[in-house]
């Protein structure tokens, strides 16, 4: 087996001391009977302590145990069964039995292998054998020649009489299995064969009793002495175990609970005390005495839940032989590494794990790893490796399954979603990898293309997540393909106790879960702040770092006002002045931001549970005592979730905010680009990318002012100018005429150092595209192409290029500028260059990608620095004649970027164009530094390919140089 | 449950036999009702009490009994008597099922013993609002005083009744 030594010095630790307790229980049992009498099961009992010393000896390949003990237990059966009578000698036979069995322990413990005793169970052995025999004689006439029968009950009458103690070389072979592994042999005693006599005798001619062993055991092997008790022999070990006697001891689990329970009481009373102390901090003897109790109660909770604490070990360690098993089956060659085994986690906890931690091995063995065949193909070696390894990570255990396996295949996982039903094809388009691949979390879903009857029996992984969040832990993924598949289960210390954060909403608190907790944010929308908590659709989202993260108010939870889809939103942005905050927290695999009054504190609490009639109120989970003795309910994340309908069902996971990807690298690579969706009082969708987007505002219609013959709106103190699409569009509708008298939604663009304001009629959504943009389709300046989301068309509008002309009829009091006035460029020349075009965003990657193939340049791609990196180091150089690199990126961004490739001696002259809408002075100043030769906008076409023609010009020489040294 | 099931049994006997049987009582608008007193824990004066925003009506909140967290039923709301509440409620607390629940009431009475033959099943004309949780009436000699069946309360507020 492949247990580590540590772990199978721990199953031993335990072995010896169940294996001495129940000899200590055997002696008395043996000695109450002999005195009292069998009074009701007390026979059954010292037999059924005997039969599993026996198994679980023959389990650790302590043979000579096992040997012994199942003669014992052989003897006792018929008495038992009142067959025979309860003899002096059978008595004394017992006792010497168990001396023989404790000085072997004793060994054991000592040395870790089992000392030789063949000589004294030898000479106790016909004794023994003479007792049963006698018994049998006395009570029915043997049958004869009747070999052992399969039935557990039969056969100790059946086997013995015919052999006799002559024994019979016929059935030898059975129960002489010596090496360890005879434990999945022997395990199962109807298989562990009856023949005891066989086995002692072919045994004494082979090894001769040991010196030390014929000394000690020298009495009891004599013919029966009347003693009563037959404790004479091993004296002397027996002291020596004295002192590991009182090492463990056991105690129901259920006693532990109550400790554990009574504990959490006295926590809460501890913290109602220490309230009370801080309250009457008048009287020093008393504030001292609460100090004791505080630090007293802190180590008893502590010590309290140690003792409910078991190593992971415990079930990892039986992984060893399921993924054995399995892959025999499968006829898999598997290695399985344990690491951690030792880590230690709540005992209720390991149990409510091991369901679905089994399953995740099955999983690995079964669809993760290949079989050795596809794993030569493919360049692994014929053997797969799980490694499972449980290590402590903030307040949580994590334990991580490992393959090296074939990797989740979006592809496959794909067509399985929409083969059953679970998601329509256009939808699995849309996933992300990361989404994709969790799709095994979907129920009813199993990859295997058949399903093999090892798993995949109807329990999916959507069991094993359900499982895991049912006790406060997280699911985690991450799958390379070709490569293998991660699972990792983040798991709660222990269940009694959660650390916790206290909110308020009005006057009443809650607490939430520190499991659940993201960040706390505090949001300044006063003035000279730049953070705003902004509407869309009524509803408020906050931008953190990029992406959108939806918020809820607790306040409007509380009240029963979300969800409110059919509800009106009456609350402009402005409500949300001030300071608000917020804390984000994860659902699952996404996150959202809960509004709150206050943070109060963060506190241990007990979590107790509401009544079974409450649980219909999913937004929260349980309830708590606080310190000041008020009860206070704690939050249910998922539950909120659900209720306010910001769920991320699989079905719609392409669309909704997932930050959950930020952990894995495939996340940014996620092919799908939000666009702020707009009515512009023309009939069809006009849409920008939220990327661009600054802010959205509303303005009353008297704000509007005309700066000659511009219209501008006050805002942040200089003049926002704005624009009206449908007018630049020249489109036959205009916004100002549809709606005299309304607020106007504006939709605030930052290009370069200034704002501009687009007024709309209406925002109308953020959605998530990932269908590639059809710049076929132009029909006027100011229009970037046409794009398909869920049959729909959507115009995207080149915001940047209108403002540029717009501009210029600002700056300069003309018209429309010529915008695209570069000569064309010989496409020849272009062609014999290569740039790579580094940018994380799908939208821009694609766009600028076939702005330069229109252009007639070669263009290579990657999604962040890392991979631009790697890109440009595997081409060496020789191909890349300049690298256009967006700023902000996950990861690797653009300048550290610049600053990799300029240490680079190969790449120090190598042409670096920033681009990007971060564009002020102090910005392009730190680009320059880290190395980009220039500075570019997103999204003006015809300067980039001019800039791009400019600097390749000028600098082609140098390249080539350079990339040829 | 089958605990409960057992002391419905002796309920039951107890409901049968002659003998007298022993109610904790209380007022709600003036009015008496009593529950039997083997099923009643304690009775405390008002607590602190902690609302739970969308649960319904007639859950009260949640109240700290002596570290254990009991949830508080308005019998009030749950008979759906809303005229003149009182200022502040006792605690009639009770252990159905495993659950801690305290009916909140106007005012407690005395523990009333009554005799078997005192009994009458609830008249048709009592309020189907209340009736649906009453287990019969007994006349004593100068109050009528309505049984309150807990254990329909707690199917009740279970949705199974």
């Amino acid at each position: 087996m492949n247990e580590s030594p540590k772990l199978s010095e721990a199953a031993l630790a335990e072995y010896l001391d169940e294996c001495r307790e129940m000899l200590e229980r055997f002696a008395h049992g043996l000695a109450t009977i002999e005195a009292n009498g069998a009074a009701g099961d007390a026979l059954g009992a010292i037999y059924r302590d005997m039969h599993t010393i026996k198994g679980t000896s023959q389990l650790f390949g302590f043979s000579q145990i096992g040997q012994l003990t199942h003669a014992m237990e052989t003897c006792l059966d018929p008495v038992r069964k009142g067959l025979m009578k309860f003899t002096n000698e059978l008595v004394d036979a017992l006792y010497a039995g168990v001396d023989i069995v404790s000085t072997l322990l004793a060994g054991i413990r000592e040395t870790k292998r089992e000392p030789d005793a063949q000589g004294l169970i030898g000479s106790l052995m016909p004794r023994l054998v003479a007792i049963a025999e006698s018994g049998l004689t006395r009570t029915e006439p043997p049958a004869k020649d009747q070999l052992p029968a399969p039935e557990d009950t039969a056969p100790p009458a059946a086997g013995l009489v015919p052999k006799g103690v002559d024994g019979a070389p016929s059935s030898l072979n059975a129960p002489a299995v010596p090496a360890p592994a005879v434990a999945a042999a022997s395990a199962d005693p109807s298989t562990a064969a009856f023949g005891i006599f066989d086995e002692p005798e072919p045994a004494k001619p082979l090894v001769p009793p040991a010196a030390v062993a014929t000394e000690v055991f020298a009495k009891p092997a004599e013919p029966p002495p009347p003693a009563p008790r037959a404790s004479p022999a091993a004296p002397k070990a027996a002291a020596g175990e004295e002192a590991q006697q009182s090492e463990t001891i056991r105690v129901h689990v259920s006693l532990l609970d109550n400790l554990m329970n009574m504990v959490g009481e006295l926590v809460l009373i501890r913290n109602q005390v220490l309230q009370y102390t801080k309250a009457h901090d008048e009287d020093p003897e008393f504030l001292k005495m609460g100090q004791r109790l505080n630090i007293l109660t802190a180590e008893l909770q502590n010590e309290v839940m140690k003792t409910r604490m078991q190593p992971i070990g415990n079930i990892l360690t039986k992984f060893t032989r399921v993924v054995r098993d399995m892959g025999r089956d499968l006829g898999k060659k598997i290695e399985l590494e344990l690491t951690g085994a030792d880590t230690e986690l709540d005992k209720t906890i390991i149990e409510a794990i091991k369901d679905p931690l089994t399953h995740v091995v099955r999983n690995a063995v079964d669809h993760g790893i290949e079989a050795p065949a596809d794993r030569r193909k493919s360049g692994k070696s014929e053997a797969g490796l799980i490694r499972i390894k449980a290590y402590h990570e903030s307040g949580q255990v994590i334990i991580e399954v490992t393959d090296d396996g074939r990797g989740l295949d979006r592809h496959k996982l794909g067509a399985k979603a929409v083969e059953r039903g679970i998601l329509s094809a256009e939808a699995v388009s849309r996933l992300s990898d990361k989404e994709a691949q969790s799709l095994i979390f979907a129920p009813g879903f199993s990859t295997a293309e058949s399903v093999s009857n090892i798993s995949g029996r109807g329990v999916g992984m959507d069991v094993v997540k359900t499982n895991v969040e049912r006790i406060g832990g997280i699911v985690d993924l991450s799958s390379l393909v070709g490569f293998g598949t991660t699972i990792k289960l983040k798991i709660p210390l222990t269940l009694a106790i959660v650390p916790a954060l206290i909110v308020r909403s009005g006057k009443q608190r809650f607490a939430i879960p520190q499991a659940k907790l993201v960040e706390l944010l505090r949001i300044d929308e006063t003035e000279g702040h730049a953070e705003r908590i902004e509407m869309l659709q009524g509803r408020p989202v906050l931008r953190l770092r990029g992406r959108i993260l939806p918020l809820i108010g607790l306040n409007t939870l509380m009240a029963g006002k979300v969800p409110a889809a059919a509800a009106p939103a009456p609350r402009s942005t402005k409500e949300f002045g001030g300071v608000t905050t917020v804390v984000v927290l994860n659902a699952d695999n996404f996150q959202f931001g809960l509004i709150v009054d206050e943070i109060e504190d963060s506190a241990d609490i007990v979590v107790k549970s509401l009544s079974q009639f409450l649980k219909e109120l999913t937004i929260f989970s349980g309830a708590t005592i606080m310190g000041d003795g008020a009860v206070a309910l704690t939050l249910d994340i998922m539950g909120i979730a659900e209720t306010a309908g910001i769920s991320a069902p699989i079905a719609d996971a392409a669309t909704t905010f997932s930050t959950a990807q930020r952990e894995t690298v495939s996340s940014h690579r996620s092919d799908v680009c939000e666009f702020l969706l707009m009515d512009v009082g023309a009939p069809g969708s006009y849409a920008i990318p939220l990327s661009v987007v600054s802010r959205l505002e509303e303005f009353e219609h008297e704000k509007f002012e005309l700066s000659g013959e511009q219209r501008v709106v006050r805002y942040r103190g200089s003049l926002l100018p704005v624009f009206s699409l449908p007018r630049f569009l020249d489109l036959p509708f205009d916004v100002a005429e549809a709606q005299a008298d309304a607020r106007r939604p504006v939709v605030v663009v930052k290009r370069g150092e200034r704002l501009y304001g687009i007024e709309v009629r209406a925002i109308q959504d953020v959605v998530a595209v990932s269908s590639p943009i059809d710049h076929t389709i132009r029909d006027r300046p100011g229009i970037l192409g046409t794009m398909v989301s869920q049959d729909r068309v959507i115009v995207v509008v080149d915001i940047f290029g209108m403002i540029d002309a717009l501009r210029q009829s600002l700056d300069a009091g003309t018209g429309h500028g010529d915008v695209a006035t570069t000569p064309p460029q010989n496409l020849a020349a272009r062609g014999g260059h290569r740039i790579l075009l580094v940018e994380d965003s799908s939208f821009f990657r694609n766009h600028v990608r076939q702005v330069l193939l229109d252009a007639g340049y070669q263009a290579d791609t990657a999604c962040d620095g890392a991979e631009g990196y790697a890109t440009l180091d595997r081409e060496g150089g020789k191909k890349i004649s300049l690298v256009l690199s967006d700023i902000e990126m996950p990861l690797v961004d653009g300048y550290e970027l610049a600053r990799k490739i300029r240490k680079n001696p190969k790449f120090v002259d190598l042409p670096l164009v920033a681009i990007t809408t971060r564009f002020s002075a102090a910005d392009i100043e730190v680009g320059r530094t880290a190395g980009f030769t220039r500075y570019l906008e997103k999204l003006n076409a015809d300067k980039l390919i001019s800039e791009l023609d400019d600097i390749l010009a000028i600098s082609r020489p140098e390249v080539k140089r350079a990339s040829n040294g | 449950m089958p605990a409960t099931a057992e002391l419905h049994l002796v309920m039951d006997e107890a409901r049968g036999a002659p003998d007298r049987q022993q109610f904790s009582t209380f007022y709600i608008a003036g009015r008496l009702y009593g529950i039997d007193v083997t099923r009643v824990q304690e009775v405390v004066r008002p607590l602190n009490m902690t609302p739970i925003p969308l649960a319904r009506e007639h859950v009260r909140g949640l109240i700290n009994l002596r570290g254990q967290v009991a949830t508080a039923i308005g019998l009030r709301e749950l008979f759906g008597i809303t005229e003149a509440p009182p200022d502040t409620f006792m605690n009639v607390v009770c252990k159905i099922d495993g659950t801690l629940v305290s009916l909140q009431v106007d005012e407690i009475g005395d523990v009333i013993e009554v005799a078997r033959s005192e009994y009458e099943t609830t008249p048709q004309t009592v309020d189907e609002g209340v009736r649906r949780f009453m287990g019969g009436i007994y006349k004593t000699s100068d109050a009528l005083l309505s049984v309150v069946d807990i254990d329909r309360i707690y199917k009740f507020l279970n949705h199974k009744l």
